[in-house]
């Protein structure tokens, strides 16, 4: 799926999904539904409402083909970023009230880094990172990791890791270049 | 400068320029507010395309051994539930003013960005939906509104309750909206449910649309954060044939800034 010849194909199939083609739309969905279920799961911790929200994404899949513009970046790229754009909204809207209650209470009792540090002494999650994010160095991993699989924006992140909203920024690109560049060397 | 929204200071300083938000973008990292207003950057911004053009695959390695496989149900819902939609979402004839809108590119799951990006299709839409409405209740719609005498209160119960209460229903993205409208109360009345709350900064608004595609204010949705809400609209329904629902700048326009998200039909 991520091959040359994949990405290709989602593309060639996006473009047939905007036409109305639901064959097309079925071979999109069986390609691509472990990748975009998977992220969902990740992001929500929560497989009854990860099965929701991947169907609202292939719903939208369906709806907005035709808005796929392929200059802006593959098929795959523009599938994940509905995927997790829809599962982040979830997890804000779930989380907005508890987050509140709790909000002053974990101020109160713990350092803002206690939640990260797990992260930046390395507790790898199942399955992930056989790849490009160990060779991040601790701290963009960190902006990275709390921005896209907890769903903060660089500006929780900042608040997070008690840094610079310019520092976490350059965090996030850097890693994001450091990760481009691996994929890049690494693809067959 | 921390704390508020600078990006449309391009002269640097500590949070440094517009073009430096282009990896949080890609990330994903981005509220609401910067999204809306870094994508109208993109729009001028070839070096910021480019740069979230290559990024973005970069955030396409963060899921890559994530996979999961989804329970064996859901293929068969999601196919349905696209076969039922079909024939909506099928190729129109193209209206005569059917414009295309230069709304952002990128993806994106929001109803923002669903307004924009539904341009294409639902700018024909509104207009074949009120086009269709106005061939069956044009003159009847006209002539009992003509009467109307807006401002008089009537309870949203009293209207979907009323005996003359006509129904229509359209669905968006996991969201209903009803409309019911009762010619003897001379009232109409929205119901939506499951609308996601308003990114930041935004209303809903409501519009009157007229058989020529013109649109009249109807008032604003109100956010009270309910799964369901309820609402009279306001103004001069005369001779409307839909009513649309767009994403407007908190407190509204006095025209659409943005194409429908859903536009309901008044039928006769
Ligand atoms: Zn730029």
């Amino acid at each position: 799926m991520t091959s040359h010849q994949g990405t290709a194909e989602l593309a060639v199939l996006v473009r047939a999904v905007a036409e109305g083609d639901q064959d097309a739309f079925a071979r999109f969905y069986d390609l691509t539904t472990p990748r975009v279920f998977g992220l969902v799961v990740r992001v929500l911790r929560d497989r009854a409402q990860a099965e929701e929200v991947t169907q609202e994404v292939y719903l939208q899949v369906w709806r907005l083909a035709d808005s796929y513009d392929a200059d802006r970046g593959s098929a795959l790229a523009w599938l994940l970023t509905l995927a997790h754009r829809r599962a982040v909204d979830r997890v804000r809207s779930a989380q907005a009230q508890s987050d509140r209650e709790a909000a002053y209470e974990s101020r109160q009792t713990q350092p803002a880094f206690d939640s990260t540090s797990e992260i930046v002494q390395g507790r790898l999650e199942a399955g992930l990172l056989q790849m490009a994010v160990h060779e991040l160095s601790p701290v963009q991993r960190a902006a990275i990791e709390l921005a896209y699989y907890q769903g903060l924006t660089y500006r929780e992140v900042a608040e997070r890791l008690d840094v610079p909203l310019g520092t976490v920024k350059t965090r996030i690109r850097d890693g994001l270049i450091r990760l481009r560049r691996e994929l890049e060397g690494g693809a067959p | 400068m921390s704390g508020t929204h600078e990006q449309r200071d391009d002269r640097g300083g500590e949070d440094g320029t517009v073009h430096d938000l282009a990896a949080a973008y890609a990330l994903d990292a981005v509220d609401d507010v910067e999204r809306t207003q870094f994508e109208a950057h993109l729009a001028d911004c070839a070096a910021c395309r480019r740069t979230v053009a290559e990024l973005s695959e970069a955030v396409v390695g963060l899921s890559e051994g994530l996979e999961e496989q989804p329970p064996p149900g859901m293929r068969q819902r999601v196919l349905t539930a696209v076969a039922e939609e079909a024939p909506r979402t099928a190729p129109q004839r193209t209206a005569p003013d059917d414009q295309t809108s230069a709304g952002a590119q990128a993806p994106g799951g929001e109803l923002t960005h669903l307004g924009q990006r539904r341009a294409a299709r639902h700018g024909r839409w509104w207009l074949a939906a009120a086009a269709a409405a106005v061939v069956a209740v044009g003159s009847v719609v006209a002539t009992q509104w003509g009467r109307d005498e807006p401002g008089s209160t009537v309870a949203v119960q009293e209207v979907l309750e009323a005996e003359d209460a006509q129904r229509s229903t359209e669905t968006v993205n996991g969201s209903t909206v009803h409309v019911v409208r009762s010619m003897a109360l001379q009232r109409t009345v929205l119901v939506a449910e499951e609308m996601p709350e308003p990114p930041q900064g935004q209303d809903y608004q409501l519009w009157f649309v007229h058989d020529d595609g013109t649109a009249v204010s109807a008032g604003l949705m109100p956010k009270d954060g309910d799964d369901r809400t309820e609402v009279v609209l306001q103004g001069d329904p005369a001779g409307a044939v839909a009513v649309g629902v767009t994403l407007e700048p908190e407190g509204g326009s006095q025209q659409p800034t943005s194409e429908p998200i859903v536009a309901v039909p008044l039928e006769g």
